[in-house]
């Protein structure tokens, strides 16, 4: 035993009663009389306290330290607050009573108990069973401060609701009444700015639990001393707050913002609410304390709270019983029983934007009352979106005051113009008004039009404030805020809604009404304003007077009429950007036809509708019509218009395309960097269309892997993009959507970024548009991956039930989301309603085979579709009716047949099941070889070899893959897209049958790279590294003294390395 | 009853906080004693734990001053309040001016105003002896006495219990009765 020090032996003999003091000591000093005798002198000292640093903390007069003060005769100390002590004191007259006295810390000015004064008046007010009466108030003689307050014995809530074991129901009820209380003191203007366990106290009347709020308004009333104390400054009552606990405090009180409201109470209410539920309250006291000041402001006003059913979840079993026992339930249906309503109205009471918590802590008690009757709640999953809808919907009126005005007086001004023609039949002056609305069209810049309403936005708001007298400083500081609030909304769709509805709506109106006499001048106008529409992105505006424009030509001029043609012509790319290829088909064949015959066929009008013919093949997948289409088209223009001419890369571009589709990547890829190359022009039209280009560029690349030049690629245009068109433009966001992708794949993705490009996407292009879709899955696996798997769920559940019209085009969207969500049901325990989910797409497709079946984006489609026939376990009965239907359907060579095998086999093998792999490649294989297809087929033989080897037919596989890989070794063109994984599986088989230098050889003439050993560059994919590291250890052990060259070791700490 | 307590955080010692923050402390303390000290109203003076709160506040207003540094804080105004007493009972003088009683030094009021300037300087220099022997009640004598921390707050600066605090409280308070002698 150490040897016990002077303090401690003091301490210690203390705490004994005095007479055994001495024995004690006895024996604890062990014989040393020296430090037994200095213990017994500072007890003695100890007994005669003669008031030495007695430390008084209240009687500075020097005097007794229990005495009176006004009518109030202290009794005893009570406690001490972050302002003063509170002490047990009795009031003899009028009413003879007990009753708790707060008194002030140090001492104030006299003109601060004027204050002080006015305050505690306010708080007399206050008359609710809930609240702690305040009976008086004042200073006394000597200028101490005091508040008479109502004598509480409770037990804070949350202490009361543990020690009594109380369900979640009764901590609710008790909750509720709270809240009323505090909704009496808020209609009395009285905010109580510190609620927390230690204020809310539960005394127990006739057997009932009773609360009792105390201290409300009492830091403002307080505060109002301190102020003086403090000489005026207008924020020190809030910054005062921060002496006491942050963890209850609302973001702006930290914030010491200085216009507090009844909101803060509700925060305050919603972490009593949250630690009622969870034990715990939303930021931990440790973590805000260890914070600083700067710190702590962030954490509230940025950080989520954790829901409390997810809160509850993360505790460690034990915790999370022992919280579950004290709330008389156990854990899981305590979780079930927080999960949803209760999630959401303590999200509501925390959010750090004040505007979305309850407006009122009655109708957060109405909310907790609607829970526990059962019915539905007000408080919602929060979406980002709400908040911008709420700033746009406060400011729309300004925004488009500016803006408007400008609008009206420019469709009024043509429509003024087009009256005005109406009677005149003098052809110059139709065409001069024809030219003022070209020339006004043209001049329309949606992304200008939106950068000045955000100017003229500001502007306003900065006159504004210069009304109310704002500083300089304020003005700047409202500024930044304003911009910040802002800074989600696109001016530019602002400007294109208002360019939609206060200059394209009456400009239509003005030509429909006004120039029925005079059809050709108004399909004239009508085509000029549809081809501006389709410019700005408005497809659908856009239509109808785009047909009306044709439909008139059409009844007014020559089959051949160069308008005529130009009016197919555009109504035909109207039709294919608007992903309805089929019926541009006609369009562009009567243009480029009609063309053909007037003009000529190297003409380069023809060219351009020969190309929009190419496009509209390939939007309807028939690629070889379409690459036939786009190889004619680029030979003909490099030899009529020259390589300089635009045409020539964009058709360049577009063959590309069509070859990656047919995932001829080898070819593709020369041919979309050279058409990026030739690009050149450095209008923002070019600049926008060079980086589609490096899109495509970008994701040629990707499929011959991942490497991190191609992500810097994609980095690199989709930042180019925003500067051409802006972070909001629907092609830029196309390209940032990719960026976002790619990271996610590889794990690298941002949840803030992610949520950020969804809303942009759901804003500017609507929740239905394609990239919205992806955009918002994007975000659900993000959601998955980061392990909110409740969110995500929700987040698809709702994706999945939007109504939605059966849209063979886009088919294939539903397939994925369902794909989706069957991946989170199962990772959520939920394999049966996954079952049931693939089940039901399946049953879907087939039923209206006859719709996805034509011209849909077949491969897409396709891919989802089978991954969902994959992942059903019913063996293979739904894979029969499937390939069933597709035969029926296709011919048995058709590519899309022998593509939808092959991707049923690649499943099955990776489900091990060799056999049915087998079956399902040589059906295809055959039918492919006997059509003469031959990148098809090489790629059936592969996956029979993968097939073979996987059921340990090594011998038969080996001949299998010996001709796949001498297939590509010759130059096939479908070479790169299988090499790797089969070269592989082969050079596994090989090893497999002993004959390791063979095997070594195959490695080493398909994977040059290889041979320089681990990179940082080149990232293969993890097996292909592991099937090297199996060879060459096989290698090892067969062969222990030989020189091997390539070795295991590198390839293993790369593996290490990697995790 | 007499087992240890768990608690070992290291006691706060004047000449290890940050040299910095006791210097701004003690301007600002500095300043609003002068001010309180020049003819207040008798027992509002140099109340410590007021004038530490205000001083805290002021320091505290427009600057991010870590939660954690509170007991930095803390410390470094029990060092600011220790050197603005010994200040000023140097500027008073050293010599005895006649029989005061240690007993009416309740606070650091009656200290500044206590009859023996000397009086001020002899307290520090026990403190500081008893620093030397034990370290933690030193710590706590400077809290309560210099900063004018209560026994809770005191607990929650050094990280220990509130009923070790008291006790090293009441050991520190008896070991410097008897370290300065009954008559002085």
């Amino acid at each position: 035993m150490a040897e016990k020090t002077l303090r401690d032996l003091f301490a210690e003999a203390l705490e004994l009663p005095s007479r055994e003091r001495e024995s004690y000591l006895q024996r604890a000093c062990r014989g040393n009389d020296e430090l037994r005798a200095r213990v017994l002198r500072l007890l003695e000292v100890h007994e005669r306290d003669d008031g030495f640093l007695a430390l008084p903390e209240l009687a500075s007069e020097g005097t007794a330290e229990l005495g009176s003060i006004g009518p109030y005769t202290l009794l005893g100390r009570l406690g001490e607050g972050g302002f003063g002590a509170v002490y047990l004191a009795r009031q003899e007259r009028p009413v003879r009573r007990e009753l708790a006295l707060k008194i002030l810390k140090g001492g104030v000015e006299e003109q601060a108990i004027a204050r002080f004064e006015i305050e505690q008046r306010a708080l007399a007010l206050m008359d609710h069973p809930c609240i702690a009466r305040v009976f008086d108030g004042g200073a006394d003689e000597s200028g101490r401060p005091y508040l008479a307050l109502e004598l509480v014995r409770g037990q804070p809530i949350t202490k009361y609701a543990d020690q009594r074991g109380l369900d979640v129901r009764a901590r609710l009820e008790l909750l509720v009444a709270v809240c009323h209380g505090v909704h009496h003191a808020h209609q009395k203007g009285v905010l109580h700015r510190d609620l927390k366990p230690a204020n809310v106290l539960i005394a127990e009347q006739d057997g009932r639990p009773a609360p009792k709020i105390i201290d409300f308004g009492i830091a403002k009333a307080f505060g109002a001393l301190r102020e003086r104390a403090l000489g005026d400054s207008p924020v020190a009552t809030e910054r005062h707050q921060l002496l006491g606990t942050p963890q209850y405090m609302s973001p702006e009180q930290a914030a010491s913002s200085p216009d507090l409201d009844t909101r803060t109470d509700i925060y305050s209410l919603g972490v009593l609410l949250y630690e009622l539920l969870t034990g715990a309250t939303p930021f931990e006291a440790e973590r805000l304390r260890a914070a600083s000041l700067t710190e702590v402001q962030r954490i509230l006003r940025e950080e989520e709270p954790v829901r409390p059913s997810l809160r509850v979840a993360e505790l460690a079993p034990q915790a999370r019983r022992a919280l579950a026992e004290a709330r008389g339930t156990d854990a899981p249906r305590l979780a079930r029983a927080l999960r949803g309503d209760l999630d959401w109205i303590a999200l509501k009471c925390l959010d750090a934007d004040r505007t979305r918590r309850y407006d009122s802590a009655s109708a957060l008690a109405l909310d907790l009352e609607r829970h526990l009757a059962g019915e539905p709640v007000l408080a919602a999953p929060p979406s980002r979106a709400y908040r911008l809808r709420k700033f746009y919907r406060r400011h729309r009126v300004e925004v488009f005051a500016g803006g408007a005005v400008l609008l009206a007086l420019l469709a009024g001004a043509i429509a003024t113009a087009i009256f005005a023609v109406r009677a005149s039949r003098r052809a110059e002056e139709t065409r001069q008004v024809a030219e003022v609305q070209q020339e006004v069209l043209a001049k329309l810049d949606a992304l200008q039009m939106g950068q000045e309403l955000r100017q003229q936005f500001f502007e306003q708001a900065r006159r504004a404030w210069q009304l109310d007298d704002k500083s300089a400083v304020e003005m700047s500081e409202l500024e930044r805020k304003l911009e910040e609030a802002i800074a989600e909304i696109c001016f530019t769709t602002l400007a294109l809604q208002a360019l939609k509805g206060n200059l394209f709506k009456p400009l239509r109106d003005s030509i429909e009404k006004g120039l029925s006499e005079r059809p050709l001048v108004k399909a004239r106008l009508l085509h000029h304003l549809a081809v501006k529409m389709r410019r700005l992105g408005l497809f659908d505006d856009a239509l109808q007077p785009q047909l009306d424009a044709v439909r008139i030509y059409e009844q007014h001029l020559a089959p051949d009429h160069g308008d005529l043609l130009e009016a197919h012509h555009q109504l035909a790319e109207l039709y294919v950007l608007r992903l309805e290829p089929a019926r541009a088909e006609p369009h562009v064949r009567r243009a480029h036809e009609g063309r053909r015959g007037a003009l000529g066929l190297d003409d380069e009008r023809t060219l351009e509708s020969a190309l929009l013919l190419g496009r509209t093949l390939w939007r309807q997948h028939r690629l070889e019509a379409a690459e036939a289409q786009l190889r004619e088209t680029l030979a003909r223009a490099c030899a009529a218009l020259g390589e300089r001419h635009a045409l020539v890369p964009h058709a360049r571009w577009r063959l590309s395309q069509v070859l990656q589709g047919q995932r001829r990547t080898e070819e593709a890829l020369p041919l979309a960097l050279q058409a990026l190359a030739a690009l050149e022009g450095t209008d923002r039209e070019s600049r926008v269309i060079r980086q589609q280009v490096a899109g495509t560029v970008a994701s040629l690349q990707e499929l011959r892997g991942w490497s991190k030049d191609s992500e810097r690629r994609w980095e690199r245009s989709s930042m180019e993009m925003i500067r051409c068109v802006g972070r909001v433009h629907r092609d830029s966001l196309y390209q940032q959507l990719r960026l976002e992708h790619m990271r996610q794949l590889r794990g690298a993705a941002s949840g803030p970024r992610i949520s950020e490009l969804t809303s942009r996407c759901r804003r500017v292009l609507g929740d239905d548009h394609s990239d919205s879709q992806a955009a918002i899955r994007l975000q659900a696996s993000w959601l998955a991956s980061s392990g909110a798997l409740g969110d995500a769920e929700q987040l698809l559940r709702a994706l999945m039930s939007r109504e939605r019209p059966l849209d063979p085009e886009r088919l294939w969207e539903v397939q994925l989301l369902a794909l989706q969500l069957a991946d989170v049901l199962v990772q959520r325990d939920r394999a049966d309603l996954a079952q049931a989910l693939h089940r039901e797409q399946i049953e879907r497709a087939l039923r209206h085979s006859e719709a996805w079946m034509g011209e849909v984006r077949f491969p897409a489609f396709f891919v989802s579709l089978c991954a969902h026939l994959n992942a059903i376990k019913d063996d293979g009965a739904m894979r029969e009716r499937f390939l069933r239907a597709l035969r029926e359907r296709y011919p048995a060579e058709d590519r899309r047949l022998l593509e939808a095998q092959a991707h049923i086999a690649s499943h099955l093998l990776g489900q091990e099941r060799f056999d049915a792999a087998e079956r399902v490649a040589r059906e295809a294989l055959a039918a492919a070889a006997s059509a003469g297809r031959e990148a098809e087929a090489l790629e059936l033989r592969a996956l029979l070899a993968d097939a073979l080897a996987g059921s340990g037919r090594l011998a038969e596989a080996r001949l299998e893959y010996e001709r796949v890989h001498r297939a590509a070794r010759d130059g096939s063109s479908a070479k790169l897209a299988i090499e790797m994984p089969h070269a592989l599986g082969y050079a596994l088989c090989l090893g497999g049958l002993g004959e390791h230098a063979e095997a070594e050889r195959v490695l080493r003439e398909s994977f040059p790279a290889f041979e320089a050993g681990p990179s940082a560059e080149l990232r293969p994919r993890r097996e292909v590294v592991e099937a090297l590291i199996a060879i060459c250890e096989a290698r090892e052990r067969a062969e222990p003294a030989g020189d091997h060259g390539l070795r295991a070791e590198p390839w293993k700490a790369l593996l290490a390395l990697e995790g | 009853m007499s087992h240890p307590e768990p608690e070992e955080s290291a006691p706060i010692r004047g000449s290890e906080v940050g040299s910095h923050l006791v210097e701004l402390v003690y301007e600002q303390l500095r300043k609003v004693a002068q001010l309180r000290m020049q003819g207040e109203r008798q027992g509002h003076t140099l109340q410590a734990t007021a004038l530490v709160h205000e001083v805290y506040l002021k320091l505290a207003e427009g600057r991010a001053v870590p939660w954690s540094a509170r007991k930095e804080f803390y410390a470094a105004a029990a060092e600011a309040m220790r050197r603005v007493l010994i200040d000023h009972a140097r500027m008073r003088g050293t010599a005895k001016r006649g029989g005061a009683r240690r007993r009416e030094v309740l606070n650091v009021a009656d200290l500044a105003q206590h009859d023996d300037p000397s009086f001020a300087l002899a307290l520090d220099d026990a403190i500081g002896r008893l620093e030397r022997e034990e370290p933690r009640a030193a710590a706590v004598v400077r809290l309560r006495f210099y900063a004018g921390l209560s026994v809770e707050e005191t607990a929650e600066t050094l990280g220990q219990s509130r009923r070790t605090t008291l006790r090293d409280w009441e050991f520190a308070r008896a070991w410097l009765r008897d370290a300065l002698g009954e008559g002085c």
